[in-house]
Parts: C-alpha cells; structure tokens; sequence
C-alpha cells in the first residue's frame, strides 16, 4: 500500500483532497431535483390533508375519536403482528369493525395486550356502561370488556315510544320501566327512587332545574348485593335541551330486582332540532362512511401483504430450519474436527521429538565420522613426525660430535680467559696507580659551610661552582644573614650526558655542623668529579640519577663513598661528643611499624621511657605521637611531647635525637619540635 | 409563481450541486446517509429562498442551512439519548474500486475521526473550496477559529492517515 512508502504526507494528504475535489457525484442533480419536486408536491398534500382532518374534527368529535381509536387499534394489532414474528395473527378485514373477529393465537402475553387494546377503546365507547361483577367496579376482566366493545347497532334502532311506567308481563319476566324527559319533576324522581327501592335498587340523581326543566342530570342506579351499576348523565353539554332516558329492569313475583331491562334503554337519546340533527347525522355518517371505506381498502392491502409475506415467512421458516440443521451439522463435523485436530496434534508432537532424536542422531553419526577422520590425519602426523624424529636423530649424531668437539675448544678457551684475567687484574693495579698518580696531579679546591657562612658566601660558593661547571644548589631556612641550610644538592653534567648528583639533608637541627665541598678539576680547570664530606653526619643520601660511571675516576669515588642508607630510617652509629654519644633517627611517612618498634625498644634501653601511637594508611604512616621522659641521675625530668601527620603536609621527616653516656643511659634529648620537613 | 420559483431554485442549485454532494458526503459519512441531508437541506433551502439576497452565495446558504440541520439534529440526538440507539450507521461505499475512490474512502474515513467543527471546516476549505472569511460565517465564529481548526484537523489527519495509525486499525494487512 502506498501508505508504506510516503514520507511527505502533506503531499499525500493535498493528494486525496485533490481526488475528493474532482471525484464524480453519486447523488445526480436530477435525482436530487426529483426528490426537491416529490418533497414539495406531498408537502403541500399534507397541508391540505391536515386541514380536512381538523374541520371534521370540529363537526364531530364522537365519530372520528371512534375512527381514530379503531384506526390506532387496527395499526397497533399490526405493529404488534409484524414484531412478533412467529406469531399467527389473522385478521379478517372483509366484514365490518364491529363483526371483527380478532383471534390471537398466543401466550397470555397476546391476551393481556389484547385487554390493554380493548381497555384503549373502552374509554371511547363508554356509551353503554357495562356490568362490572367486581366489588371495586374495576374494568379487569377482559370478558367484561369484551362485551363492552360489541355495540348492537340494531337496539339503538329498536326507538320505543317514551312511557312513564310501563310493566310488560307476556311470557318474559316483568319488567319496571321509567322514561325521564326534561319535563319530569322531582317528585316523580323521588317516586321512581321509591319503586326502585322497593324492588333492592339504590337509585340516586342529581339534577339541576332552570324553570322548573331539567338542565342537567346523573342517575346512579345500583342493586343491593352490587351485582348491577348503571349511571346516565344528561349534562348542559348537549345540543338540545330535549332528552329522554328509560330506566327499566326486571323484577321476580316478589318485585325485587333480577336484571336490567335493555330492550328499550337503548333509547336514550337526546332530542334537538330533528332537521338539523339528522343533517349532521347524515354529514358525520358519510364522513365515517369514507373513514370506513378508506380503511376497508387498508385492511385489504394489508392483507393482502400479509398474504404475500406469508409464503415468505414460511420460505424463510423453512430455511431458518435448513440453517439450524446446518448448524448442527457443522457443530458435529466441528466436534470431529477438534478431535482430528487433537490427536493430528499429538501426531505431530511425536514427530517433533522423532525428528530431534533423529537430528541428534545425525549429529553423533558425523561428529563420529569426523573423529575418525581426525584420527586419521593424526595417524599421519605421527608418522610424519617420527619419520622427520628419525631423520633429525640422524642428523643430531654428526652436531653431537661437533658439540663434544667444541666442548673441548671451549676449555680451551677458558683457560685462555682465567689467564686474561690475571693480566687484567694486574693491568688494573696498574690503572689504579695511574688513577693515583692523576688525582696527585689534578687541582682539589675545598670550600667549607658552616653556621657561620653567610649567604653571601654561599651565593659566591655557588657561582664559582658554576664556573667549574658544577651546578649547586641549596635551601636556606628565614631570611637571616646567617645560613641555616636545610638541602644541598650538588649536580655535575659531564660530556657523555651522565650525571652525577650528591644532595645533603636533614643537617638543619644541629647545633653544630661543617660541610666542606671539594671539587676535583682538570687541567682546563673544570670539575671532573666533586665531594662532599660532612664531618658531624654522614650524608643522608647519595642519589646518582644515571648511575653508570664510564669513567674511572668517577668509579673510583663512589667506592670511596660510605654505603647508601635506607631513606625509610636514618640511623647513624652514635658519634662521640666529649664522653657521650649521640643517637638519631629520622622518621618518614615510609616508616614501618617494625621500624618504629625497634626505635621504641631501643630507646627503653638507653632509659627512656617511649610511647608513639602511629596510624598507617595504605601502608603509609599518616600519624604520629610520640612521648618521651628522662628522669636524670640528679632527680631531673625530662619529657617532650611531639606529634606528626600528614593532613596537612603530604609526607613529614621527623627527627629523633638523644645522647647516651658510656654506661648506655641516655643524657638528654634534642629538641623534639626541631622538625625538618621539605 | 410556486413553479417558477422552483425552476429558479434548481437553475441555481444545479451548477453547485457537486460541490454540494462533496461536502454532504465527507460531513455526515458513518453518521447518517448524505441524501437525507441533502434533500433536508435543499428543501429548506426552499423554504427560504426567498430570504437569500445574493444568489451568489447560494453555495454558502445552503452550507450554513446544512450547518444548522445537523447542529439540530446533534441537539436532538443529545436530548433523546436515553430514548434513541445512539449506534452509529457505518454507511460503507461498497463501489469503491479505482485507486482515487480508495482514496476518498479513505479520507472520508479519517475525517469522520476528527471532531465535527474541525472536520466541517476542513471540508469546506479543502473539499468544498471555500474561503476563510466565508466558513467564519457558515460556522459563526471567527476567522482565527477556522485557521485553528484547519491546522489542528490536517495535523490530525496526517497522524490518522499516517501508515502506523492505519496499520494499527487493522485496515492494513500486508
């Protein structure tokens, strides 16, 4: 689809716009303009009809409220018919309304319905009042009012002559009868309530008089075991003011009451202009006749539908049979289906793992083969291998020989070699001498330092160091006149770009002190070689960077040299100062715990009482106190309290110095805050 | 005077009656069949033909009275919506065969997805051709409502029309 392909979709988008923009109408002009024409042409039909409507409205409420509840009545039958599929409802339309038979074959459901209708058009056909056989007087029983809607057209034929009384006895059982016109007088109403209490009905009226003619009137009648109800109501309402009502009922031979007396009742009616009442009656008639002869032609078309639709219902019947059968066929075959279905399933499952095993099977089979072929080729290769083991075997016989042979020259030379030796070993006794006789001819140039030197001095030391191409340098401790050195560091740069390099340190503490720097000069008066002898300590460390001497001389130095200590502890044999000696250690961030632990047994010898506490991290010392004590021979104390770390300052060099006497008893102590750190 | 009044009517109806077609169609597609609108419409129209000053603008007239009928029948339906099924009729154009009727169904479709004032005043600018100025007062409301809703209904259908949306529909299968 294209859909898959674009990557401009406002394109696209104005794309299928533009095809809805020219696409072809499906709804032509002339068809819309025959609905426009059709439209306007049943408009204006239905205005005109709607107006015939409310004129005959207006002529006669009675006849089309009669029409239109039968017409409703029929549509509802119908609607209810056509909704209710399978329901056998036959309506025979050929006879009159009122001999229509309506014969529902259906559940209680139909006939409850069929009540509702009935009930519907009960309150307009409340003309004649029915019999009501319950206590309540209400209209339940269908029965009831299935009779309700059978109006006998012929009793209301049947117009009897109005009478005051009229008792007939033939073969029929009496009858009662009273006719009520407009001119009958109160007492003769109470008469008729009269008789009519004698024979156990409860007749009751009211009326109205205007000059002495009733205007208005309703008679109740009601029978004592309440068996019968009948109310007429003649009201102002009516056309005419004439009016004529037969109240009539049948007594048994004691004169009490036994039924109504309907032959005649029919006769009520109420009397105006003759003429004019019979013109309208004549218009209305005609007017329903109409209404009927529309809807007997309604009745015919819809049954005439309805038989149409018949063969269809039953087509479709039928199919809706062949449909389920269908269904019930497919469920079955589906059934069978799912079974095939489960078991094709279990088939394959077992096929699956068949078909594995056979693959791994497969697989062994060829990791099989391919071992074997492995073995083959390693065959071969061990044959190849011992046929070329043989050959180099041969082969090794004549080296062997040759070896054996060079052996022997090798001794050979050996001898020749110790023999070497010895000449060298001489001709470097030679050299030495030489190296003497040099050194005897070479210029010596001693410059001493002490705590007297100025800066000054030293400044000049360095200079005329540089002239001998002698790099010096130095730290001085403040800003004093007076040199208080804390580093010398001395670095000769000779031609073949070795260097030797002497630095002196950790000497600031003393008291007392002299460095006396030599320097060792050729006949061009530059410096070959340099040292410096410190005569209160040893150097603390003799570091060549590039320590390979090419020259003798050189060599011959740093053999002179003490030998290099530990910069970890600086331990110097005690020096003799009078009749004492001195002990000193230097303590760095790389002292070890055995170290310190030695210093501490050390120092409880000599009587000092010695506590440090360190703390290491990452195998460093980061922190330091240290307590001493003496107490003298004289009763005196001494302590000092001292304390490093490494916050601060990275790494630290801290000294510790105290003088024994000959007995190995500590004296005295330094100066524990004299801490030289760079 | 009745006749003539219709001929009138029709000889000005016919010219715009594919434009008129277009934009019934596209409004109301899976909401109710176009032909009843359009019959709806053009009888009203009638109705008040008289009312209308210029006979240019017959085409926004009977817009705006199509406008209103479904606004009506939108109202109503809200009011009955306990009483009436409010399923909505999925009215399929089963002629559908060339690529450029595909293609409409297909835009029909979308449009249905948008809200009825932004599909309403797409179709009448894309579809139906009309100005700005001119659905402002089919639609009563402003120009810049109109340019809202235009933008906002073609960036919701880029995204309807676009291949994930309408694979996720399920209306493509390959």
């Amino acid at each position: 689809m294209k859909y898959q392909d674009k990557y401009n979709e406002d394109e696209i988008l104005d794309q299928m716009f533009q095809s809805a923009r020219t696409e072809k109408p499906k709804y032509q002009f002339s068809e819309a303009s025959a609905v426009l024409t059709r439209g306007l042409a049943l408009g204006a039909t239905s205005a005109a009809h709607a107006k015939m409507i409310t004129s005959t409205l207006f002529k006669s409420k009675f006849i089309i409220m009669s029409v239109s509840a039968t017409t409703i009545f029929a549509s509802t039958v119908l609607i209810y018919s056509s909704l209710q599929g399978s329901n056998e409802v036959k309506i025979k339309a050929e006879k009159p309304l009122e001999e229509n038979t309506i014969s529902v074959i259906n559940s209680s459901e139909e006939e409850q319905k069929q009540a509702t209708d009935q009930r519907y058009l009960a309150q307009f056909v409340s003309y004649d009042v029915p019999e009501i056989s319950n206590e309540n007087g209400t209209a339940t029983n269908s029965e009831t009012f299935s009779k309700a809607i059978v109006i006998d057209q012929n009793s209301r034929n049947h117009a009897s002559k109005p009478v005051d009384k009229e008792v007939i006895a033939d073969n029929e059982p009496e009858s009662i009868r009273f006719t009520i016109t407009e001119q009958t007088t109160l007492e003769e109403l109470k008469n008729m309530k009269e008789v009519a209490k004698d024979a156990g009905i409860r007749l009751s009226y009211k009326a109205k008089m205007r000059r002495n003619v009733i205007k208005s009137l309703q008679v109740t009648m009601r029978s004592e075991d309440k068996s019968m109800f009948k109310r007429i109501s003649v009201g102002n309402t009516l056309r005419s003011p004439q009016f004529s009502i037969d109240l009539a009922w049948f007594v048994d031979e004691n004169g009490q009451f036994t039924g109504l007396d309907d032959r005649n009742t029919a006769n009520n009616h109420f009397e105006g202009d003759p003429e004019k009442d019979m013109a309208q009656l004549e218009d209305d008639m005609a007017l329903l006749d109409l209404e009927m002869d529309r809807m007997d032609a309604e009745m015919v078309r819809q049954n005439e539908i309805m038989m149409l639709m018949e063969p269809k219902m039953q087509k479709m019947d039928s199919l809706m049979r062949i449909h389920s059968q269908l269904l019930d066929a497919l469920n079955e075959k589906l059934e069978v289906f799912l079974v095939v279905s489960e078991e094709q399933n279990q088939l394959l499952l077992k096929r699956d793992k068949l078909d594995e095993k056979r693959l791994s099977q497969i697989d062994a089979d060829k990791n099989t083969e391919k071992l074997d072929k492995e073995i083959e080729q390693y065959d071969d290769k061990i044959g190849g291998l011992e046929q070329r083991l043989t050959r180099y075997q041969n082969e090794m016989n004549p080296i062997e020989e040759e070896l054996n042979a060079i052996g022997e020259q090798m001794d050979g030379v050996a001898r020749e070699m110790d023999d070497l030796d010895e000449l060298m070993t001489e001709s470097d006794i030679t050299m030495t001498e030489i190296d003497k006789e040099i050194s005897a001819d070479s210029i010596q140039i001693m410059r001493s330092i002490n705590k007297n030197t100025t800066v000054a001095e030293l400044n000049m030391i360095k200079e005329e160091a540089a002239s001998y191409g002698v790099n010096f340098d130095y730290k001085n401790k403040g800003t004093g006149q007076t040199v208080r050195l804390k580093k010398l560091k001395m670095t000769l740069k000779n031609s073949k770009k070795s260097q030797l390099e002497q630095t002196i340190e950790g000497f600031g503490y003393l008291n007392k002190y002299e460095i006396n720097i030599i320097w060792k000069l050729d006949e061009n008066e530059q410096a070959y070689g340099f040292d410096i002898n410190y005569p209160e300590m040893k150097p603390l460390e003799v570091k060549p960077l590039k320590s390979v001497p090419l020259e003798n001389k050189l060599v011959n130095i740093q053999e002179n040299r003490e030998p290099l200590v530990s910069q970890k502890v600086v331990k110097t044999t005690p020096v003799e100062e009078g009749n004492l000696k001195r002990v000193y250690h230097v303590l760095t961030s790389e002292t070890t715990e055995n170290e310190l632990r030695e210093i501490q047994e050390e120092a409880l010898k000599s009587g000092i009482d010695f506590y440090y506490v360190s703390k290491y991290k990452k195998d460093k010392l980061v922190h330091l106190q240290i307590q001493m004590k003496i107490v003298k021979d004289n009763g005196t104390k001494m302590d000092s309290n001292s304390f490093v770390g490494t916050k601060r300052r990275g790494s630290f060099s801290k000294p510790i110095i105290w003088r024994v006497n000959e007995s190995g008893q500590a004296v005295d102590f330094g100066d524990p805050n004299a801490m030289c750190s760079f | 005077m009745s006749k003539n009044k219709q001929q009138e009517f029709l000889q000005i109806y016919e010219p715009v009656h594919d434009r008129f077609e277009r934009f019934c169609r596209a409004r109301v597609y899976g909401d109710m069949d176009y032909k009843d609108l359009m019959n709806e419409t053009l009888l009203l129209a009638f109705q008040k033909f008289e009312e209308l000053r210029d006979k240019q603008s017959f085409l926004s007239f009977l817009f705006s009275v199509a406008v209103r009928i479904l606004a009506n029948n939108k109202r109503k339906r809200k009011e009955n919506s306990d009483l009436f099924d409010t399923k909505s009729q999925n009215y399929l154009d089963v002629n559908s065969n060339t690529d450029a009727e595909a293609e409409v169904f297909m835009l029909h479709k979308a449009l249905a997805l948008l809200n009825e004032d932004q599909r309403e005043s797409v179709i009448l600018f894309e579809i139906s051709g009309m100005s700005i100025k001119e659905i402002a007062e089919i639609q009563e409301t402003t120009e810049s409502n109109v340019k809202q809703r235009l933008r906002r209904g073609r960036e919701r259908l880029r995204q309807v029309l676009s291949f994930e949306s309408v694979y996720k529909r399920g209306e493509i299968h390959q």
